[in-house]
């Protein structure tokens, strides 16, 4: 076997790779075009760049309260998911709390129950919820509680018992331990189940879709939904629309690009 | 016996230490649940409960506002009568057919590719994960972008003299779910790579060694020595795919809502809209529930087929 310089292996990797940028490249590349030009030229570069898109997409997609819901309702969450998953991970892990084994099973139960978006949708209706903020956050958080519990569980049982125990003997509490030394020790997958959350959440169409009716409360990826019923036939506008919905994630993306592969690759092991 | 007497000298201490830790502890092990507690009753409240809830709900007459109405079986009946519910089931069954097979396989490849590559592997697999981070109602657009006879795509193709690749694919009923679908492979195949060849990173190199010395061909190192170590990630899944194939929701509801003349429905989509729209929540969560069924049947299979056939999952 003779080695070659190049591994031969990259040309059908790299043409996948254009598979899967390439309709990505027609978002962006439109989104610079006049509505005019895409339909003379839907793939090649635009001739004038032009930037209109964007302050119309922005203005007449009402992205501007699109972003800011979406906002509040990613970082509640995340936040949440954060503390309420990391605090009962904890109480599995280091308090040898009674009846955790049996909590455990109801928790890998309940990861295979259905999603109940039938009764959960006229439990908002009931509660008021439709609307509100509150209304998606509630499910997002409890919906992923499970799984994140038990990722950040597998990772804090590894943290060695006497570190939490040499904290209370120097007169820590529980909750001060945690957070002392836990939350600590615990960051690589503290960080894996907030970007998945933020990622998660920022995407979400199923419950938004449904629970958020009015543009005052919609999060972009539903708003992009109604946005694109009234414009359909701008593409120039849409492009520029779904340029604006995704640049968050890219950029997150970007940044967190081993973490997000490493994260999936953790996920896909732990199976 | 010297090394037995010391270890329960060792034994015995260590358990009478543990219970000692155990009396002492013993008013603060309950604390755990004030830590548990908070996220717990969040999961309750948007979990178990809808669970529990949508087990009961198929029973009744119920618009979402008044009080549920106990009915009996009734909706399973209308169920059973409904076309719409007929289409959508084998619609999922067509989802689940075409996501265990061509991107399976493809991601599959993919992966065995990527495995000989030590340069930007990463990197590929970023790249191929990429498609999955764009919020599905964007993806769905571009795709309808790219079938719309009227958008300039194909308008181009007939310039290029490509005519034949012209696809007005959501317009025809018979051909518009494959045409969601392979959309929907173009955002979902790259987790699946990931998951393959984080698998592939972990089999056993020197196996494959030793058969290439004992003459086997690449075919049969394959065949006989590798797939039966990716076994257990292969059969998860599919597992996943399936269960994903029967909840599937999301791209068809964006780029079709269930249409043309609920070619496109989905169990999924039709419950949604169903309940959302129809005001029929009863009936929704009677077809909701089939769903379910379908699930646990899925679940059950193969836990069977596991214990028959021994695999260590």
């Amino acid at each position: 076997m003779s080695i070659p310089k190049i591994n031969w292996r990259h040309i059908p990797l790299i043409l996948v790779s254009i598979y899967s940028l390439f309709p990505m490249y027609l978002l962006l590349i439109n989104s610079f075009k006049t509505k005019s030009e895409i339909i003379t030229n839907p793939m090649g570069l635009p001739s004038v760049w032009t930037f209109e898109n964007y302050s119309n997409a922005w203005i007449q997609g009402n992205y501007s309260v699109a972003y800011i819901n979406t906002i509040i309702i990613t970082g509640t969450t995340v936040i949440l998911v954060a503390i309420l998953s990391g605090l009962a991970a904890y109480g599995l892990s280091h308090l040898q709390t009674p009846g955790s084994n049996w909590l455990m099973g109801y928790l890998f139960i309940s990861m295979s129950l259905p999603v109940g978006f039938i009764p959960l949708f006229f439990m908002a209706v009931k509660f008021g919820l439709i609307n509100t903020y509150m209304g998606v956050i509630i499910p997002y958080v409890g919906g992923g509680f499970a799984f994140n519990v038990f990722l950040l569980r597998a990772y804090m049982i590894g943290i060695p018992k006497e570190l939490v125990e040499s904290a209370k003997v120097d007169g820590c509490n529980s909750l001060q331990a945690f957070f002392k030394i836990i939350v600590p020790l615990s960051k690589p997958a503290f960080i894996i189940v907030m970007i998945f959350s933020t990622l998660g959440t920022w995407n979400e169409f199923f419950l938004a879709n449904a629970l958020l009716q009015i543009e005052e409360v919609r999060t972009v990826s539903a708003q992009y939904l109604s946005f694109g019923s009234k414009y359909s036939t701008n593409w120039a506008l849409m492009a520029a629309g779904g340029v604006i919905s995704v640049i968050p994630m890219i950029l997150l993306f970007l940044f967190m690009t081993r973490k997000f592969v490493a994260g999936l690759q953790e996920g896909g092991v732990k199976f | 016996m010297q090394t037995i007497n010391t270890n329960l000298k060792t034994s015995s201490s260590v358990i009478i230490d543990s219970n000692v830790h155990k009396k002492h502890n013993r008013k603060r092990n309950w604390m755990g649940w004030f830590f548990i507690l908070p996220g717990l009753l969040v999961h309750i409240l948007a979990v178990t409960i809808p669970a529990v809830m949508s087990f009961y709900l198929p029973f009744t007459e119920w618009n979402g506002l008044n009080t549920p109405k106990f009915i009996g079986i009734a909706n399973f009946i209308e169920a059973f009568q409904d076309s719409v519910v007929f289409t959508a089931l084998f619609n999922n069954i067509k989802w689940t057919l075409f996501w265990i097979t061509i991107p399976l396989i493809f991601a599959f490849l993919v992966a065995y590719l990527l495995r000989k590559v030590n340069k930007g592997q990463t990197l590929y697999q970023a790249t191929y994960f990429s498609t999955s981070i764009i919020t599905v109602t964007v993806a769905g657009q571009i795709w309808f972008w790219i079938y719309n006879p009227f958008s300039g795509i194909n308008f181009y193709l007939d310039k290029a003299g490509l005519g034949f690749l012209e696809v007005p694919g959501l317009t025809i009923p018979a051909i518009a779910l494959f045409s969601v679908l392979f959309a929907d492979m173009w955002k979902g195949f790259g987790t699946n790579v990931i998951w393959l060849l984080a698998a592939m990173t972990q089999t056993d190199k020197s196996l494959e060694e030793a058969a290439k010395i004992e003459g086997a061909n690449r075919y049969q190192i394959l065949r006989h020595v590798f797939l039966p170590q990716l076994r257990p990630t292969l059969t998860v899944i599919t597992l996943l795919t399936i269960l994903g194939s029967f909840g599937a929701f999301e791209m068809v509801y964006v780029m079709t809502a269930g249409g043309p003349a609920h070619s496109t429905e989905t169990l999924s989509t039709y419950y949604y809209s169903l309940s959302t729209t129809g005001r029929r929540a009863g009936y929704a969560s009677a077809v909701a529930l089939f769903q379910t069924f379908i699930a646990i049947f899925i679940i059950i299979a193969f836990a069977y087929i596991r214990k028959k056939k021994g695999w260590d999952v």
